[in-house]
């Protein structure tokens, strides 16, 4: 193909590592373009590198638009068809890429592609099982047989395939449900085990941080829940781990292993992926269950297990989960989620406030006295959901709003300071930070809130701080319609922003031409200064 | 907002960048932790040890919990004392004797590095070995500098270290200068006796708001008197350049800032102690870390203040 290649990929490097999905996308039509005018096949090679700088960023729509282009030249070779399925499955259609892995094992000669393409065939059925919430145990059956035969043809190569075979045959065990396979999962489990024990132990094995987790799983499989811990840190802790990678652990022990934070071993094992999924460079939205915001695991050997970087690390994760404890859901009174909004102490946003306790504060295109639209609540419309008065054994956690204290339109500042009807008693508010961060394209800000009216998450996918003027804190934090009104904070957990708008094509600060992808936050200290300022 | 230089100490590091970065971390690291890009407060480093070493370290030394800077790899060729002129001579052989260097040659161990030290017991006094260690690399640091050595630390490169460092410090704190707010320098080991020459000997230097020692030999007898005569006593405080206070922390176990670590004593302003000491109980056998010393409660309470809370 007559053209640079290398240039063409470096720049979709830099448009995907700065997250710029327009960028990103016009760099694939052109090389979709390019695809359909010539005869001459695109590298595989190339090609591959092309789907995974998408993959990396989980641009899946695009990872499919250039897969399909791909095979439509005639590229179809084993590599494309994996990806183009990997990325299928992640956009929720695995029943389709279970069709085009079949072809893939029907043609595919070489054994580490065929490896593969088991390996996500496996998870597409296993995909299939979860998403029909178990309403289809043959599914189940087929995702054990494709991993395990994976895993008894070629033990060392499909260890993988054989842990997840393990982990589905002790899941089928626990619904009751009547599948089975040649070998059991204990079996599986204690092989792999002893391999990767054994290599460790080895100064010439080569051992990857998927090796860890490997054991961890293969322990949980044996019962023995103290290893797979020790297991699940040194994984997690390992520096070559991002967090898209924690984010499919964390799945793989929420969904298939149905681990929860109330009961050991999840106890243990979920806080240790979640709180290095925060600290990582890259991630994946973190959701959280009241459940979640509840658990203390103050008493668990931490030390022992996390050692003395892991125990800072899970202090400071723990440090964010309390501040989630004052974020709450707005909705109308009919139920229908409209955004976020956080608690408060009234008097650090203006001493004049002294003794009001706690409010709550929310974007005025959220909640104010006049709505000017249907997706603006009035007072006496609105309903705060606080999760923490969950926690704390509160029958209702929803309350009214009271009053509006002070409220700036969606065009300035778009804010609203309400007084609740029934104020939370043991909800530690959300303190303002008094430091503006440094504008080194080094630091990072976490959005808590309410996505599309979800469950509480923080959104961390790539979360950098880009810009700030006076008014406006830019930063990359994807979020989603019911994020209005979520608290930005800063890594010691101080709020610096109110979340209010995002977009693809944000327009850029001090005047600067041009837009770019980025969410846009009231900084707090605006507003601080504007109600302290008020007639 | 603050800005703070900081200035490193002996021993090769890892590149400037990463320096930087590794610092901020360990001085934001836990609770109470001051993450400077949080609170908005920039930062440089002035780097030199690529005045001393043919190329950077390649991964920290410093950054674990009982990490010591040098194996039988880092020692360096004593051949540097053997042709010092007599006033050079004489200095480097009474601050030899202090600093418990007393042969040219580094002693042989008794085994090839820290493998035969106890991990349970904290070892106080340090082991003679590795002291001496450290020892000999200071000395050769503190004499190339104060007596602007030549020094080629690569084929073709000859560099005369004082002149080479003080341009850098220099052009860092010009810098920091131009930055809004207070402007701090922080300075460890010998990046404290750089500090303290450059504020009180260089006319170039722009003034700064605020002096942070740590684990500095500047209280060793020996160095002030090669400060003079800008140094006496009485007048050892940089008052022309340093604006605002100046803190010393050391740890009583520090084996670089010797058995009177405090300055207050030597560095006078007008005849009255003018510098605050502070003694940060650092743990574990190497108590010169700059990882350990910046996750001191006291250090981390001062530095606040200097930066303006």
């Amino acid at each position: 193909m007559d053209w640079e290649s290398e240039i063409f990929r470096q720049r979709l490097a830099d448009a995907v590592e700065a997250y710029d999905l327009t960028a990103a996308t016009d760099l694939c039509n052109e090389l979709v373009g390019r695809l359909r005018s010539t005869q001459q096949l695109y590298p595989v090679n190339d090609a591959r590198i092309v789907l995974r700088l998408l993959r990396r960023k989980r641009f899946f729509g695009l990872m499919t638009t250039m897969a399909e282009a791909l095979l439509q030249s005639g590229q179809r070779s084993p590599q494309i068809r994996c990806e183009y399925a990997q990325a299928l499955i992640d956009r929720g259609f695995p029943a389709v890429a279970a069709e085009l892995l079949g072809g893939v094992l029907l043609d595919a000669t070489d054994e580490n592609w065929r490896a593969e393409a088991r390996g996500l065939l496996g998870r597409a059925y296993k995909q299939m099982y979860v998403d029909t919430a178990g309403g289809h145990p043959e599914l189940l059956q087929k995702a054990v047989e494709t991993y395990g035969a994976a895993f008894a043809d070629d033990p060392d190569r499909c260890a993988w395939h054989g842990i997840n075979a393990a982990a589905l045959l002790r899941r089928s065990s626990r619904e009751e449900l009547d599948i089975s396979w040649s070998v059991s999962a204990g079996d599986i489990a204690s092989r792999v085990r002893s391999n990767i024990e054994a290599r460790s132990f080895d100064p010439d094995a080569t051992t990857g941080p998927w090796d860890a987790a490997l054991a961890a799983e293969a322990c949980l499989v044996l019962d023995d829940s103290d290893a797979a811990v020790g297991w699940m840190q040194r994984y997690a802790g390992d520096g070559r781990v991002d967090a898209f990678e924690l984010a499919s652990t964390l799945r793989q022990m929420t969904d298939i292993w149905q681990l929860a934070t109330e009961v050991d071993p999840g106890r243990r094992i979920l806080p240790i992926l979640r709180a290095q999924m925060l600290v990582k460079e890259q991630g994946a939205r973190l959701e959280l269950t009241s459940a979640d915001l509840a658990t203390d695991a103050a008493d668990a050997p931490l030390e022992k297990v996390l050692g003395d970087a892991g125990v800072v690390t899970y202090s400071w994760y723990r440090r964010g989960l309390a501040r989630s404890r004052a974020v709450a859901q707005i909705r109308h009174r009919s139920g229908r989620a409209v955004g976020t909004g956080f608690l408060v102490k009234a008097d650090d946003l203006d001493p004049m406030w002294a003794g009001l306790g706690v409010v709550l504060i929310t974007n005025s295109h959220v909640l104010t006295s006049e709505p000017r639209s249907e997706e603006t609540l009035a007072p006496e419309q609105a309903r705060v959901e606080l999760q923490a008065l969950a926690i704390d054994g509160v029958a209702s956690t929803e309350v009214g709003v009271d009053e509006i204290m002070w409220s700036s339109p969606p065009d300035e500042l778009d804010t609203t300071v309400a007084r609740l009807a029934d104020p939370p008693h043991g909800v530690d508010p959300c303190p303002l930070t008094a430091f503006r961060p440094r504008l080194d394209g080094k630091q990072r800000v976490y959005v808590i809130g309410h996505p599309a009216g979800r469950e509480l998450s923080y959104s961390i996918d790539d979360n950098v701080l880009l810009d700030y003027d006076d008014r406006f804190i830019h930063y990359r934090a994807p979020t989603e319609p019911g994020s209005s009104g979520s608290p930005v904070f800063n890594r010691d957990w101080e709020v610096i922003g109110l979340h209010h708008a995002g977009g693809s094509e944000m327009r850029q600060l001090h005047g600067r031409s041009g837009t770019y992808p980025a969410n846009e936050g009231i900084w707090i200290e605006a507003i601080r200064s504007a109600i302290t300022t008020k007639p | 907002m603050a800005h703070v230089t900081f200035i490193h100490g002996i021993a090769n590091k890892p590149p400037a960048d990463q320096l930087l970065t590794q610092w901020e971390q360990d001085l934001a690291y836990g609770e109470a932790g001051i993450d400077l890009g949080t609170r908005g407060i920039t930062s440089t480093m002035v780097y030199w040890a690529d005045v001393m070493y043919p190329e950077p370290q390649s991964a920290t030394l410093e950054s674990a919990d009982d990490d010591i800077p040098v194996t039988t790899e880092t020692d360096i060729d004593p051949s540097w004392r053997d042709e010092l002129p007599g006033e050079q001579k004489s200095f480097v052989e009474t601050m030899a004797e202090s600093l418990g260097v007393t042969n040219s040659e580094v002693e042989e161990l008794p085994g090839d590095d820290t493998e035969d030290m106890d991990d349970t017991l904290e070892r106080i006094p340090l082991p003679r070995f590795i002291k001496q260690r450290v020892m000999a690399i200071l000395l050769r640091d503190v004499h190339h500098y104060l007596f602007n050595a030549f020094h080629a630390p690569r084929p073709g490169t000859a560099i005369r270290v004082q002149e080479e460092i003080r341009d850098r410090v220099v052009e860092k704190l010009q810098l920091g200068s131009e930055q809004p707010g207070p402007h701090i320098v922080v300075s460890h080991s010998m990046g404290t006796v750089i500090a303290y020459d450059c504020l009180k000997r260089v006319p170039d230097c722009p003034p700064v708001d605020g002096l942070m020692t740590i684990g500095s030999p500047l209280a060793r007898r020996e160095i002030p008197d090669e400060f003079k005569p800008d140094w006496t006593r009485h007048d050892g405080f940089p008052s022309e350049r340093l604006l605002g206070p100046w803190v010393n922390v050391f740890d009583h176990f520090d084996p670089v800032v010797g058995a009177l670590p405090h300055i207050k004593r030597f560095y006078e302003k007008d005849g009255e102690p003018a510098a605050v000491d502070i003694n940060e109980q650092n743990w574990g056998k190497w108590r010169h870390s700059i990882s350990k010393y910046f996750q001191g409660p006291l250090l981390r309470r001062s530095l606040g203040v200097m930066l303006g809370g």
